[in-house]
């Protein structure tokens, strides 16, 4: 006789695929049952997963985490020419490489909104839209600071690897520096 | 990135997991309000911290936002048992926990974080630039995307009164008793939340956190009154070894999980419960299982995986209380800090889910011999001083107010998805382009 069924497995006791002792899911004596008549879990374990084999699982996803921060290790930014610095990538991420041709430094009221400004020029240029190889690079106090300390502050004639926050509209490009790692000088011997 | 770098923040993000890991103890505490306490502390000493990158901090609160999806719903779950003389529905977790098997649910539920987590690795980093493609395809229709959700929400609601009453009249009004005061509860949340974006009290030093009184009155200190009152007895656990999951169940509970997390990261005021709601519908996910790990799959993929679209170069969608937090001192720029960010996300949701297993057992320890009435007491008695440290008392006037509207749907049997209007009406109305005249006909501007 058909007996009540999940997934095809019969309620009552049965030969194969059979738990011996407590249901495994509610723990309340069942007799052998493969469906528990307290909280109908199947007792068949090919209907089960393990706890181990879900941190088996669990590792895998770890590695797949280990996987992306290693991969974090080797990315970096292509280089664009300034000359192709444009509107349409206002608030993106730029990296530019070039000669610190100035330097310039405002001093404010309140030590923080201080800001630190040097030009880079790779020579580049864009014959369709006008664009020359040069654009502002803004270092706000903090980062400026933190700058000194490291003792990476760009002067002229150095050779600059610069990072930073494309700001560009109607007349002006400017690439904002957020944090000191963004900047790698190689000297030039300036002053 | 640097290796030492990537070492340093793997080593702050483990550090927020494990925080989030005793947060997490507290029944009712969200996510949100951990950040709150942490950033208060972060704003109190910002010059300790002004010498260090910031990258470190957001990986403290990475580690924090992970560690507690997985692990902060785990002690409601064991210390807020359902008691259904006021309650009308009973979700498939407390059912669970009736039945000896609360472990159970935790485990279900952290395979749906576990799927998530490995979506958010899989997807994110390959297929993440047409984020940018969707938000500005779906960005103009916002207002009517939110407006149909909240049609979703009044139509869905349904009579529950099993139609015992002597006469036909007393039968209708017993149905509609609870429908009227499920839209009673729209309506008051909705006015609440027009008033907190418009004309808010808190004060401005706490300004970014003016929607935690409003959230700890509406959902947190309900739960723990009525779990206060509550008169039923947690029985003894079982702790399973193994759990009975099928494919199948893993496959539809965790894409119906993914499809709201993504659906709520792309419209504001959108959060997991009906985001939830209408993937269920649209993925016709069945039973208590998929119903588990749909809902830890979706809740992972709302808080976390919405975080990573802040990281993602291109996109910067700024969406849920833990990116604006951030936003406050980083702005995330290169593919390096956004791999570095999805790694850590991946790697140390992987360790949450080995954690979650014992955390449950832990879990099940305590409310067998701590009664659960005094960790709930415990829990209200935090959190109220909480809303008051963060936000004053004009804080707790709010949460004053928010509370008695909370506790609505709880003594009238109607859903507390409604309460979500405290969100839904001002989003939808702003986004619209009335707000603030909406705003002005009531005498809040």
């Amino acid at each position: 006789m058909k007996t009540d069924t999940v997934r095809g497995a019969g309620a009552m006791p049965a030969a194969g695929g059979r738990a011996e002792g407590p249901c495994p899911s509610c723990g309340q004596a069942i007799e052998g049952a493969v469906v528990c008549p307290y909280c109908c879990s199947s007792t068949n374990p090919s209907w089960r997963i393990t706890e181990k084999s879900l941190v088996g699982w669990a590792g895998l996803v770890a590695l797949l985490g280990i996987g992306l921060l290693a991969w974090s290790g080797f990315v970096e930014t292509p280089v664009t020419p300034v000359a192709r610095l444009e509107n349409k990538g206002a608030f993106l991420h730029f990296r530019i490489q070039g000669k610190v041709t100035k330097t310039s430094y405002f001093k404010a009221r309140y030590r923080d909104a201080d800001v630190f400004s040097f030009w880079v020029d790779d020579g580049s240029q864009d014959e369709a839209t006008g664009q020359t190889g040069t654009v502002k690079v803004k270092v706000d106090g903090p980062v400026y600071r933190r700058l000194q300390d490291a003792g990476k502050v760009p002067r002229e004639g150095d050779l600059a690897d610069v990072e930073g926050t494309l700001y560009a509209g109607d007349g002006f490009r400017l690439l904002s520096v957020n944090t000191p790692e963004m900047v790698r000088l190689t000297p030039g011997g300036g002053k | 990135m640097e290796p030492m770098m990537i070492l340093a923040c793997l080593g702050m993000a483990l550090s927020g997991a494990v925080i989030a890991a005793a947060a997490s103890l507290i029944p009712g505490l969200h996510i949100y309000n951990v950040i709150a306490i942490t950033m208060t502390i972060l704003f109190a000493v910002e010059h300790f911290f002004a010498g260090l990158d910031p990258m470190l901090m957001t990986s403290f609160l990475i580690g924090l936002v992970v560690g507690f999806s997985f692990l902060f719903t785990i002690t409601s779950q064991y210390f807020q048992p359902c008691d259904d003389s006021y309650r009308y529905i009973m979700l498939p977790h407390e059912k669970f926990l009736f039945e000896g098997r609360a472990h159970e649910a935790v485990v279900l539920a952290s395979i749906g974080s576990l799927v998530a987590i490995f979506a958010i690795g899989i997807i994110f980093p390959f297929f993440g630039q047409y984020a940018a493609v969707i938000r500005s395809l779906v960005r103009p229709h916002l207002y009517w995307i939110i407006g149909s959700v909240i049609v979703f929400l009044l139509m869905t609601e349904w009579p529950k009164d099993p139609g015992t009453g002597p006469t036909p009249l007393k039968r209708m009004l017993d149905g509609w008793g609870s429908i009227l005061m499920g839209y009673f509860c729209f309506g008051m949340a909705g006015l609440l939340g027009i008033f907190i974006f418009h004309r808010t009290i808190i004060p401005v030093e706490s300004s970014f956190q003016s929607l935690m009184p409003v959230f700890v009155g509406l959902f947190a200190i309900p739960s723990q009154v009525l779990t206060l009152l509550a008169t039923v007895g947690v029985p003894r656990q079982h702790i399973a070894k193994s759990v009975e999951v099928s494919g199948e169940d893993v496959i539809r509970g965790g894409a119906s999980g993914i499809l709201a997390g993504m659906v709520s990261a792309f419209t504001p005021s959108l959060t997991p419960g009906p985001a939830m709601l209408l993937s269920g519908h649209a993925t016709v996910t069945g039973g208590d299982r998929q119903f588990i790990i749909g809902g830890g799959s979706g809740r992972v993929m709302y808080y976390v995986g919405t975080l990573l679209f802040f990281f993602m170069p291109g996109v910067f969608l700024r969406r849920g209380g833990a990116a604006i937090n951030i936003s406050l001192f980083f702005t995330p720029e290169t593919w390096a800090q956004f791999l570095t960010i999805a790694g850590l996300i991946v790697l140390v949701g992987a360790l949450a889910f080995v954690g979650s297993l014992g955390y449950s057992r832990l879990a099940s320890a305590i409310v067998s011999r701590v009664p659960y009435k005094w960790l709930s007491l415990g829990g209200m008695a935090i959190m109220v001083g909480l809303v008051g440290w963060v936000t004053s008392w004009q804080g707790l006037i709010i949460m004053l107010v928010s509370t008695c509207i909370g506790m609505v749907p709880n003594l009238w049997h109607t859903r507390r998805i409604s309460l979500l209007a405290v969100l839904l009406v001002p989003m939808f109305l702003n986004m619209w382009g009335y707000g603030a005249d909406v705003a002005r006909w009531l005498g809040f501007l």
